[in-house]
Parts: structure tokens; sequence; C-alpha cells
């Protein structure tokens, strides 16, 4: 019992000559996050977390501004060739790493290689399509990529958050795996340390490029999993920007004087899917009475707390080339007479499932159930949990047996590009368990159009093939589109500089402390 | 006539319950001069241990209250004390040092975690103000005062170490260690064994006299207080019923209560010269005598007798085994049960006796096969139920019933009298509905119940009513043989008394044969027809009741004999040489089996042990 | 003794070996599929192959549970599927705020429940019972995600005295393990009064009372050690329970704790790390279960140890 009593007290006098009490200098910024990281290496990520985060110390030849709108980073320009294969890349001068070699093709070259080579196993090894057929340094400045068929988003994709610029002397030194834990780019902060249960802190670079930038000294991302306790910080000053506001506590946070909440507008798409090969969902009839049945206006109400917007198409606005149709309108009576029309007139029985178990999401399918009820159709609510949705759904591999029928679910278009938003979720090709077609829908029309879009490099060809597979989708209805939902964020208002971009992840090029 | 020690005046205790208020003793008065022992005698319930609580004044602690009267308390600067009004600290400082009290219980009334000797030491520390070193050498010294063996080793080992005499003798030297004027002992002896009782009250008795104490002495046991009591205060319902010098009240008692009690008393020797078990001849509160004026039981029928036995047991051998060590090796065994040998006739009762270990109960559990038995063979009607499968033994089983010492443990307090007393029936299969009710209630009718008795509880009975039920319930599938272990050990003595009758009745009436176990050997004196002496495991003596308790023929026995405290006080043994020799361990190493050789005959059916048997014998 | 301890260790490996198995054969029967987890929503089937061969998942399982014992063995626990730094890392990163967090908030609940109990059982029925009951009650029921809060809302952000979350210097550890210790402390006070008045009730102490000993000195002395031993067993429980880690205050207030490494474990069915704190979830119980038994025989010396 003694030597416990000493034990504890050595432990307490251990812990106390650890408050070691932080020596604040001018500018630190603390960033508040919902998830840890899962990795630095944007190549091996597949949540935006972590590729927001990595912003800090990576960039890309392209990325988006505060808009989402593309705009060019280590690259200069591009060209692409006639036929849509070759696509010619004038880089940056003058750009360095933090290791202090300088930006050249070559790292473009080793970037994309290392993604494109299977052995190297990362998570983003699908993001090109197995399409680049080779990448070629013209000179220390110039890059040139070819395709293997023509593929008209490329730059698209060249401006998602994972294709970025990794010193190609650390990637020698570290290796493919042990990268993830001592990241080298050409970002404004250079990586100090990563204590993976606390925070991942970044000082700035003094060698950046972009001269005056960045502005603060150091940013901690400090990953709080708690929704009230993230609140909690920013009301005690700890943090200075978090991210995401959870919609309940928006005003606690909004009648705090010093804090600003921000209400931005996503690209995350709120669907009802419907598995068009089973019945009674075959009948398009049904799926629109589902569409026509549901008030989406409440819904946004009921369960985004106003922080969302009826869905205006197929494609989220924002997105490149999406079309605004709708909102699809909300009209109960119509919903019967095309129900009894297809077959139905006293509904039927159905499941209905969530593809996550939080608790927007219960909100969200209870509203449906409710919904649907009104003409007559009657549901079973399962919320699925992260691995029974990956067998049931996204894994199944037969899709005559899919159990899979109305399916609550949400998609962010990452690269901000209509191919990303159209292809994974509609194209024939693309069931489960290839990608995630989780209405088994397949319209030859579509399917040419998504094909023709990525064929052609000419953007006005590029519009009016969206156009017509966005319009055809809409009247087929596989899906009734529910909501978008608008990002919230809270930031101190000594901080400026900080964005939420409509993806999700954030822009912080020009961050600033007061 | 020098002032009394302790003079209680009209003293009432109450409790308070959430419902009532119990009054556990009533104007109770009496004296204690110094020197002195005085007897407080009564069944449960008499309110004899709140009356030693209360003069401690620790019944506040059980939730009593003293409403009424004084406890005058003479100290040792002769001044007088009423300790009914005395406050919190100055009774502290006169418990345990002026007035000390030992407890029934010597296994649960000392701390299992403390060694004994701080247990006796820190009394000395608080009363006399001695340090450590001083008090643990008072400690030794009084341990060595009560004849502790080995007192040095002693003193640094825990209760559980110890055997129960030592244990009160632990008790002893703790409550005597600041020689208090008075002593409070609560059924000192009734926990322990007749001749580690034996010792004890000789033990008591001699230090009484060096001390010059004054002694209260609480018991239920007639027997000890013929042997201990100066004078004795009879208590019933909180009342006191009569008192007066020991021999009076043995010898002409006035009230109806006291003489009912002493009617009920086993008095060992009181069959002298008699083959057969006789009825105890109880008188009635109401002040009628039992109808024992009926025949007496008649011998074992004479078409069993000399023929076949209906049981018969030879080398019967129960041991258990003792794990120990890194791989739960066997290294010990206990040999509860050594090649015993003995035969049952139809109609006739059995009696076991032997002090706690001889391997009387294995001896009766091994019969119904509730334990494994090691060797032997046990015949049943002509079958060998030792070596009969499990299956084979179920409907023999039917024959042979068990009543156990407590009644409220072998009762499920969930089940009402009439369905565990139905339940062998059902069981069995033998009856159901109406006919398991009429055959219940026909049980209830034979044991002395009525009827309606099926539809209580067992904690709505008495002690000795649920004995009558967990009997009916043994009757329930007419089996030949019960095998009553301790039966009537836990009850008072009038109880005790009716259900000896009662099972003599019954004998008589359905032709039943008892194995009577039983430590108490005047209670086996009037039920037995033969007689079994055990010792360590094995019967070192076996015969008829009058052969074997007329005419001793082993030491053991004999010792056993002497041991019992007879009540009479005309008989009573003041002078007993002063032993603190323990009941031996049966316990061995594994390889060491014990010896076991036939018994000798010593006259018609009497057997006698000639070899060595252990311990002492 | 030592020989006892001996044994009791020696018995562990069978023990282990058995939950290495179970919880092997256990993540594997969970619905879903690691590698497509892993590979994430945009993933496709090629890559998610090649996420599974990176993991190992490819090769047949009685391969791969030797692949885990061999591991095991030398004290390699594998790599985690979901952040690649090894398990024996992750959990060692949590383990000691986890034990410190759990220690700290047995200390002062433990302290707290057996006054509380002690006093109550000693005024049974009388006010301090009452009082004393109360807040065991409340303790016990009112749920430790709202004390969590509650706490931090008024310490840190109204009053401003307290750090909301992290694990960085001792002022960060009271809220937490007041958090976690309410509930510990109710239970121990309700068990302490329970057995406090069992013994209170017990024969030895009418005698140490009839020694005329303060009642200070009858409750404490002899009234304590024995009360302890029902007492000891509820704290080797709970400790076990705490050093599981606790999900909600870890969550609350951010605690890098095994619980929530072992529901993020399951969620993205993290194979390697949940058989390795499944393992070291075992060992902890089976530890604190021989502490537990050693203290008992210290406390009571009639346990003799076989």
């Amino acid at each position: 019992m003694k030597s416990l009593v000493r034990s504890i007290a050595a432990a307490a006098l251990g812990l106390s000559a650890l408050v070691a009490v932080p020596a604040f200098a001018a500018k630190d910024v603390v960033f508040a996050v919902a998830s840890t990281f899962t990795t630095t290496d944007p190549y091996d990520a597949n949540d935006t977390l972590s590729q927001a985060m990595a912003k800090s110390f990576y960039e890309g030849l392209y990325g988006f501004d505060k808009d989402m709108k593309m705009i060019p980073v280590l690259a200069e320009s591009y060209d692409a060739s006639t036929d849509g294969l070759v696509y010619t890349l004038k880089l940056r001068k003058g750009v360095k790493f933090h290791d202090g070699t300088d930006f050249k093709a070559d790292a473009v070259k080793a970037n994309l290689d290392r993604v494109t080579n299977p052995d190297n196993k990362l998570k983003r090894y699908g993001l090109y399509n197995n399409n680049i057929a080779n990448v070629e340094v013209v000179d220390d400045y110039t890059a040139r990529i070819t395709l293997k068929t023509p593929f008209s988003p490329f730059i698209a994709q060249l401006a998602h958050p994972s294709t970025v610029m990794i010193s190609p002397a650390a990637l020698k030194q570290w290796g493919n795996k042990d990268i993830a834990f001592h990241p080298v780019g050409t970002g404004p902060f250079k990586f100090v340390e990563w204590k993976a249960t606390d925070y991942l802190k970044v000082a700035k670079f003094d060698g950046y490029w972009k001269k005056g930038y960045p502005k603060v000294d150091t940013i901690t991302w400090k990953p709080v999993v708690d929704n009230n306790s993230r609140a909690a910080l920013m009301q005690t000053g700890e943090a200075h920007f978090t991210f995401p506001v959870p919609y309940e506590l928006a005003d606690v946070l909004k009648a705090k004087p010093d804090l600003e909440l921000v209400a931005a507008p996503s690209i995350v798409l709120r669907y009802l899917s419907m598995n068009t090969q089973q019945k009674p969902f075959d009948n398009p009839k049904v799926r629109q009475a589902i569409a026509y049945a549901i008030n989406k206006e409440a819904l946004a109400k009921v369960a985004f707390n106003g922080y969302a917007t009826p869905a205006e198409g197929v494609a989220p606005q924002g997105v490149e080339y999406a079309v605004k149709i709708g909102p699809w309108p909300y009209d109960v009576a119509k919903a019967k007479t095309l129900l009894a029309e297809a077959g139905y007139p006293n509904g039927f029985e159905t499941e209905l499932w969530s593809a996550y178990n939080y608790s927007t999401a219960q909100k969200v399918t209870q509203f449906l159930q409710q919904q649907l009820q009104q003409i007559g159709i009657k549901t079973k609510i399962t919320l699925l949990e992260a691995g029974q949705r990956v067998e049931k759904v996204e894994s199944w591999q037969d899709p005559a047996t899919a159990p899979v029928r109305l399916y609550y679910v949400g998609w962010s278009t990452s690269t901000g590009e209509a191919d990303w938003a159209l292809r994974p979720l509609l194209y024939g090709e693309s069931w489960p368990p290839k990608l995630f077609n989780t209405a088994y829908y397949k319209n030859d029309k579509v399917d040419a159009d998504i094909k023709g879009a990525q064929l052609t490099t000419v953007s006005t060809e590029k519009a009016k093939f969206y156009k017509d597979a966005q319009e055809t989708i809409w009247k087929d209805a596989p899906w009734a589109p529910l909501v978008t939902e608008k990002l919230l964020s809270a930031h101190n208002k000594k901080l400026t500089g900080v964005y939420v971009i409509p993806d999700a992840s954030f822009i912080f090029t020009d961050i600033d402390l007061k | 006539m020098a002032l009394p020690v302790l003079s209680v005046r009209d003293l009432t205790v109450h409790f308070a319950t959430t419902e009532r208020v119990v009054t556990a003793v009533r104007s109770l008065s009496f004296d204690i001069t110094a020197g002195e022992t005085v007897a407080i005698v009564g069944e449960s319930g008499s309110g004899k241990s709140v009356t030693a609580l209360s003069i401690m004044r620790l019944v506040e602690h059980g939730g009593g209250r003293i409403a009424t009267g004084g406890i005058d308390f003479t100290r040792a600067d002769d001044s007088t004390l009423d300790l009914a009004q005395a406050d919190a600290v100055t009774m502290q400082s006169i418990r345990g040092a002026e007035i000390a009290m030992i407890f029934q219980e010597p296994m649960t009334s000392l701390n299992p975690v403390f060694t004994v000797g701080e247990q006796i030491a820190e009394s000395i520390r608080f009363h006399q103000r001695k340090d450590f070193a001083a008090a643990r050498a008072e400690a030794l010294r009084m341990l060595e005062q009560v004849r502790m063996p080995e007192a040095r080793r002693a003193l640094d080992r825990y209760p559980h170490q110890l055997s129960g005499g030592m244990r009160q003798r632990v008790m002893i030297a703790m409550a005597l260690s600041c020689k208090p004027r008075l002593l409070l002992a609560d059924e000192p002896t009734t926990a322990l064994d007749v001749t580690i009782q034996a010792q004890i009250l000789t033990l008591m008795r001699l230090l009484q006299d060096e001390m010059h104490m004054a002694v209260m002495f609480i018991t239920h046991d007639m027997g000890v207080v013929a042997e201990v009591a100066d004078r004795v205060v009879v208590m019933y319902r909180g009342e006191k019923v009569e008192d007066g010098p020991t021999e009076r009240i043995f010898a002409a008692p006035s009230q109806r209560y006291t003489k009912s009690l002493l009617s009920a008393v086993p008095r060992l020797g009181s069959l002298k010269g008699e083959d057969l078990p006789r009825k105890f001849p109880l008188v009635l509160l109401d002040g009628r005598s039992a109808p024992d004026t009926a025949p007496p039981p008649k011998p074992p029928s004479p078409s069993r007798r000399g023929g076949t036995p209906l049981l018969k047991v030879r080398g019967l051998t129960t041991r258990f085994d003792v794990k120990s060590g890194l791989f739960g090796r066997i290294r010990r065994r206990v040999h509860a049960v050594e090649g015993v040998s003995f035969d049952l006739g139809a109609g006739e009762t059995l009696g076991l006796v032997g002090e706690s270990g001889c391997g009387k109960s294995t001896t009766g559990r091994s019969l119904l096969r509730l334990v494994d038995i090691a060797g032997g063979s046990m015949e049943l009607d002509g079958k060998d139920i030792a070596t009969m499968g499990s299956s084979e033994f179920r409907p023999l089983r039917r024959d042979i019933q068990i009543i156990f010492q407590d009644p409220f443990a072998s009762l499920d307090p969930r089940l009402t009298a009439g369905f565990s007393i139905a339940e062998p029936l059902y069981v069995h299969g033998v009856a159901r509905g109406s006919e398991a009710e009429e055959r219940v209630a026909w049980l209830l009718r034979h044991v002395g119940l009525t009827p309606d008795h099926a539809q209580r509880y067992p904690h709505e009975f008495s002690g000795g009513q649920r004995q009558r039920i967990a009997i009916a319930r043994a009757l329930a599938l007419q089996p030949k043989i019960i095998v009553a272990d301790e039966a009537v050990s836990a009850l008072d003595v009038s109880i005790q008394a009716q259900i000896v009758n009662l099972l003599i009745d019954l004998q008589d009436e359905f032709g039943l044969s008892f194995l009577f176990i039983s430590h108490d050997m005047a209670v086996v004196e009037r039920v037995s027809h033969r007689v079994a002496v055990m010792y360590l495991g094995q019967i070192v003596e076996i015969g008829p009741r009058r052969a074997v308790f007329d005419n001793p023929q082993h030491p053991y026995t004999r010792k056993l004999m002497s041991a019992v405290p007879v009540a009479d006080p005309a008989r009573r043994q003041r002078k007993r040489e002063l032993s603190s020799e323990e009941i031996p361990s049966p316990i061995r190493v594994i390889g060491d089996n014990p010896v076991v050789a036939p018994l000798v005959e010593v006259g018609p059916g009497h057997f006698v042990a000639r070899h060595r048997v252990g311990g002492a014998y | 003794m030592l020989q006892y301890i001996a044994k009791r260790l020696v018995g562990l490996v069978p023990t282990l070996l058995l939950v290495g198995l179970l919880v092997f054969l256990f993540v594997h029967l969970l619905p879903g599929d690691p590698a497509r987890l892993a590979a994430g929503p945009e993933a496709t089937p090629e890559t998610v192959a090649l996420v599974r061969s990176d993991l190992g998942l490819d090769q047949p399982l009685p391969r791969q549970f030797a692949r885990f014992l061999n591991g095991v063995v030398h004290w390699d626990f594998g790599t985690s599927l979901r952040t690649k730094r090894p398990v024996a890392t992750e959990i060692g990163d949590r383990f000691m705020p986890t034990f410190w967090l759990t220690l700290w908030s047995m200390a002062w609940s433990v302290a707290i429940g057996m006054t509380i109990g002690i006093l109550s059982a000693v005024w049974r029925n009388r006010w301090p019972d009452r009082v004393g009951m109360t807040l065991a009650v409340s303790g016990i029921s009112f749920p430790a995600f709202a004390l969590g809060m509650v706490l931090m809302q008024i310490f840190s952000v109204e009053l401003g005295w307290l750090p909301t979350v992290g694990d960085d210097t001792w002022r960060h550890y009271i809220l937490p393990s007041l958090t976690l210790g309410a509930a510990v402390a109710a239970i121990m006070a309700r068990f302490t009064r329970s057995s406090f008045v069992d013994i209170l009730g017990e024969d030895y102490i009418r005698t140490a009372r009839a020694k005329g000993l303060d009642e200070r000195r009858v409750v404490i002395k002899h009234g304590m050690r024995n009360a302890l031993i029902p007492v000891v067993t509820m704290m080797g429980l709970q400790f076990g329970f705490l050093l599981g880690g606790s999900i909600v205050v870890e969550k609350v207030f951010n605690w890098p704790g095994l619980g929530r490494l072992l529901v993020d474990a399951v969620d993205m069915r993290d194979y390697p790390v949940i058989q390795a704190l499944v393992l070291l979830f075992s060992l902890e119980f089976i530890l604190i279960n021989l502490i537990v038994d050693i203290l008992y025989g210290i406390i009571n010396p009639t346990i003799r140890y076989r």
C-alpha cells in the first residue's frame, strides 16, 4: 500500500514536471477538427480531413480557390493535344521543397509514377483510372503526360487534393510507407510533429515560394471528436477554428460575440437511391411517386436545422457542368396518382436503409418513413454501421440478389467536376461492388453521354453531354434527390483567411491572426 | 454477607421494530456476589442473552433499549454505579476491564484478521495503558493461564488456525486479561465437543476461584447448570420464573415451567439397567404429564433380529483428498471414515456417537451415497448399494432417507411446507394431485402438525415445527431407514424431547430403523437399541446400548461418558483433572494409512477395538 | 505465496492463447471487409484488391492466425490497418494516459466512496446515511457524458479554471477523473455500506465492543479490514473496467484512451488493433484478479493460497 502511495506521488510530480507552459509565440493557430488523421500522405488517404490537413505542407499542380474554382498552383499552364491524349504542363519556377531541393518536372514524374504503380498499394491507386500511359520530363520545368484513352476531366483529377507534389528526395529517403510520417512538400508550412492521439503541428516554411506567406507561425491541428467539446474549445479560446459545427450547436456559437459562424455551400448531395433492378422500383412511376412524396424543404428544416437546401439537380451546384433542374416538387396527390398508375394504389412495404448511423441520418430516415407513409409505403428502417454497409451494399457481389432497396446516402464530388459526380453513382458499369451505383441504374443514353464527355476536350461539347445525362437521369429518377447540405464552421473573429470549400476541405493560404 | 457485585433491579428491555415494540426482558431482578456463579437458564427467546448484553450496555447496538430498572454494579473502590444510567465513556472504561464477556461462538466471536496475541493485547493496552511489548507479555501470560498449549506460538496465530476449544480459551484469556470483577459467560461451551466442554468448564471454575470473580453463566444446558452453578435463575419469555440455590431448583422446582423444563432434560444414566429406549416422561406446561403411560417401545421385530439385518455395512471407507502444491497434487487425505462395519436391523435404532471430526456424519452421508466412498460394502436388503450404478440406486433411495441438523437450511424458503413434503412423491412418481395432498395431510398429522400447515412457508414455523416438517418429508416415501444426522441438536431442550419422543413413536408405528447420529450421549441413551462410538473415523466400541453405557470397555468411551455433565447437582464432579488435550485430526499424508483391525467381542454383541486407532487411543 | 503467483502466471498462458484464438475468429466473423473500409468510399475494386494484399488479408485464415500468433510471441502485434502505425505504438500512446486516468479516478473515488459508505453504515438509516446514499444513487444514475459536459461547461468555459481537453498537465486530469470516478465512487459507497452493515453485525464486532474499545476503533480497526474483502473485489472489477478505457469520457475530454481506440478499430475492422486490445484487456483482468487475490490474502489471513 505504501509503495502504491509513493508511486502515485511520484507520478504526480512527474506530471507536474511535464507542465511546460506552452510559450505562445505571436501567431499560433489551433484548428479543432472532428476526427483523427489517418495519414499525412494524400495518396494513401481517403478522408477529406486528412487531405485538407495535408494542404499545410503539400501543394498540387492544380488546386481550388475558396469558391472551388480550379486554379493553377505548382503548374503555370497546360496544353492538351487535340486527340485528348497528351497533356503538357508548364511548371512554376523558383519553388523549393522543405528539404531545400528545387521543385522540378522530375517531381511530377516521381509522384505520378508512384501512385500508378500497383506495387506501392496506395489507396488512391484508382484515381487516374489506370489511364496514364507515361509521364515524361521534357525539361526541368516541363512535364508531359500521355494518357491511354482520351479523358477530358484529367486536369480536374490533377486538382484533386490527393494529387500533391512530394519531394522526390524525401520519397527516396523515407520510402513509400514511411513518407507518411515525414511529409516533405512545397506548402506554406513545414511538418513539425504528429502525436497521433493529440495533435499534428506545422510551422511556417520560410522558403515558401509565395512571398509574404504564410502570415502565421504555426498551425496546430487538433482532432476533438466530441461536438460539444469542440464547441467548448472555441468558447474558451483554446481553438481558433472548428469544423464541422453540428446544427444543434450553431445557435450557441452564433451568440458568442468573439466567434463567427459561417454556413458555406457544399457539394455534398443527399439522396435516396432506389434499386431499379427490383420490383417495385423497376417502375419509373413508383420512383417518381417517391420523389414527389417527400417534402424537401421540411426535411432541410427538420433534420438539418435549416442548414441545407433542397437538391437542385443530379449534381450539386458548384460542381463543374452541374445543371440546375429542380428542386423536385412536393406533391402528395401526384405521388398517389403515379403510384396507383403503377399498380400500387395501396402502396407496399419495403426496406429503408441508411448508409450512416449518426443522429442526423436517424432524423432523416424517420422523416422519410413518415413521408412515405402518406402515400401508403411502409418502410422498415435500418441504420447501417460501416461494416454492415460494406458487406450489404458496397461489396455485394451479385446485382441480381442485392438486398438494398431504398438507401439514404450522400456524395461529395471531390474533383469538383461532373464526371466524378455522375460516373461512380449512375454509370451502367458502376454497380457495386465496382463503384457506388446503388440504384443499379443503367441507361444507355446516360452511359453514352458520360463516355462521350470523357473523350472530348472541348468544353462546350462536354457541357452538352453532361446536360443531357443529368436531364435524362432526373426524369428517370433512380434517386429521389433530397438536399444539399451547408457546411457549418466557426472561427474566432481574430482569425481570417480560412474557408471551408464546398467539398468540405479547407483553404487557408491567406490565414492570418490579428 | 458481602455486597453483591451486581444487582439487577426490575430490569425491562424493549426492542423497537418498525411495527411494534417487543419486550425482551420484563421486570427482572437478581444479584450476584463475588466468587459466586449464577446460572441464567432458559430456552431460546427467554431473554437471557439480552440480559447479559444489557448489563454490558451493548444491547443498544442491537436496537434494544433499557426501558426501566437499574443495574447496580459495585466497582473496585466499593462505589456503586447504575450501569443503566452510565454514559458511553464510563461504559467503555468498565467494559473489558471490570465486566468482561465470553460468547457462545468462539468461531465467529474472534476477529479473523488479527492474531490471537493482538486481540488479547489490545484490551490490555487499552485498559491498562501498557505498551506493546508489555501487553504482549501479559497476553502470553494469560494464554498460559488458560492452559493454551504452545502459548508462545499461539500468540502469532490467527483464529482460524485454532480449534474451537482453543479459540474459547483465547476468548477466556481475552475476557480475563484485565481481571474483571464480573464475568458474563453466554453459552460459552455450547458449541464445543463434550470432552472440550468439560475442560473449559473446569478451567473457568479454576480461574474464578483464583480471581474471586462473580460469574453470570448463561446456558440452556441443565447438565452444565448442575455442574457449575451456585444459584439458578430460570427465565421464560423474558421473565424470571424462579430462582434459588442449584440443589433446591433441581430437587424441588416450585414452578410448573421449571418442572417441565427439567422433565425434558436428558440425564445420562437414567436408563441404567434397561435394554430398550424410552420416551421422555414430559411434564407439559399445563401441568399434565405427557401420555407416557403407554407401554414402552417394543423390541425390534424378532423376525429380523438374528436373521439377516436390514442394512449390513462392512469396511466402509470414505476419504477426501486435500490438494496442494504447484500442480494441485494430492498430498494429504482426510480419513473421514475408515473400515467401519455395523448392522442395522429392522425397527432398530443404532446410535452413532462421537465428537466433531470423528466421521459420524460422513458415515451417514456415505449410506445415502451423498459422498463418494472409497471402499467397503453396504448391503440394503441383500443388495450392495455401494457398488451400484446411480440409476440402479435411485429407486432404492426411497428406502433410505436423511434428516439434517438445521431444518431451516434444508427446506427451500420459497416453497410451502406441503410442497416440500410432497416433492419426493412427485420425484419418485409415487403420487400426485389429490392423492399427494391426502398423503401430505396424513404425514403432517403423524408428525404432530395439522393439515392446514401445508400452505405455510418455512419461516412461519418454529425450529421444532420445521424439524417435524423435515421428518414428514423423510417419511413421505415410507422408507425403511432414516438417517437422523444431529436431528435434535439445534433444538431447545423441551422441543428436543418432543422430537425424540416423536421419533420413538414413529419407529413403533412403522417399524422404522434409525441411524441416530449425535454428539449428545444422553439423548443417544434415550433413543438407541444399540450404540456405536466413533473416534478418528473408526468405530472403537459397538454393542447393545445397555452394555456400552453401563459397562464401557474402550477408554475413549469411558472418557466421553465421564465428560458429559450430568443434570444432577448431587453428582457434580467438581474435581476434574485440567487437561488441554485436543481431538486429533483425521488428516494424514498419502500412504500413511491408519491401522484398521477387527473389533474384539467382549460380551454378547458387544465389540471393542483393541488396536491403536490413533490420537490418544 | 511466490509459488502461488508463479502458478497463476503460468496458468495465464493457455487462457491468453484461447482468448487470442477466440478474438481472431470473432474479428473475422464481423461483417464488413476491412480492405473495403480502408480503401475508402471512392475506391475501385482494383484498389481494394491492392489494399487487401497490402494488409495481408488475402491469405488463408489459418495462415493469418499463425502469423498473428508468431507476431505475438515476438511481441509484434502487427500494424494498424487504419493508420499504418505499429499496433504496439498505437496502444502504447494511449495506455499510460488511460492508466493514469484510471489510477487517479480510482484513488479519489475509492477514498470518497469508502468514506461515504462507512459513514452511512455507522449512522445507518440516519441523516448521514440518507445524504450519502442519495449522492450514491445520483452518482450511479447521472450519465457520465452529461456530467463531463456540465463539468466542462462550468469549470472550463464559464469559470476558465481548468483546461477543456487533452492530457498534458495534472490539471487536465481533474475533470476527466471526476467524471470517470463519479459512478465508481457511488458504487464503492453502496458496496462499502452494505459490506460494513454486514460486518458491524458480526460477533467479533460485539466482542470488540465488549472489550471496551471506543466506537471509532471498533469500526476502523475491527470493521475495516473485514469489510474490505468484498470491497476489494469490486475495486478490482471497477479498475479493470476503467482500464479498458471509457469511450464517453475519452470522447468528451478528447482523452487519448484505449476505449476510443477499440471503438475506432471495430468501426474500421482494424483486426490487429482489436486483437491486441482484447488480449491486453484479458491480461489486465487476469492480473487485476491476481492482485485482488493477493490483497485478499494480505487482508484476510484465513485465505490460503493453493
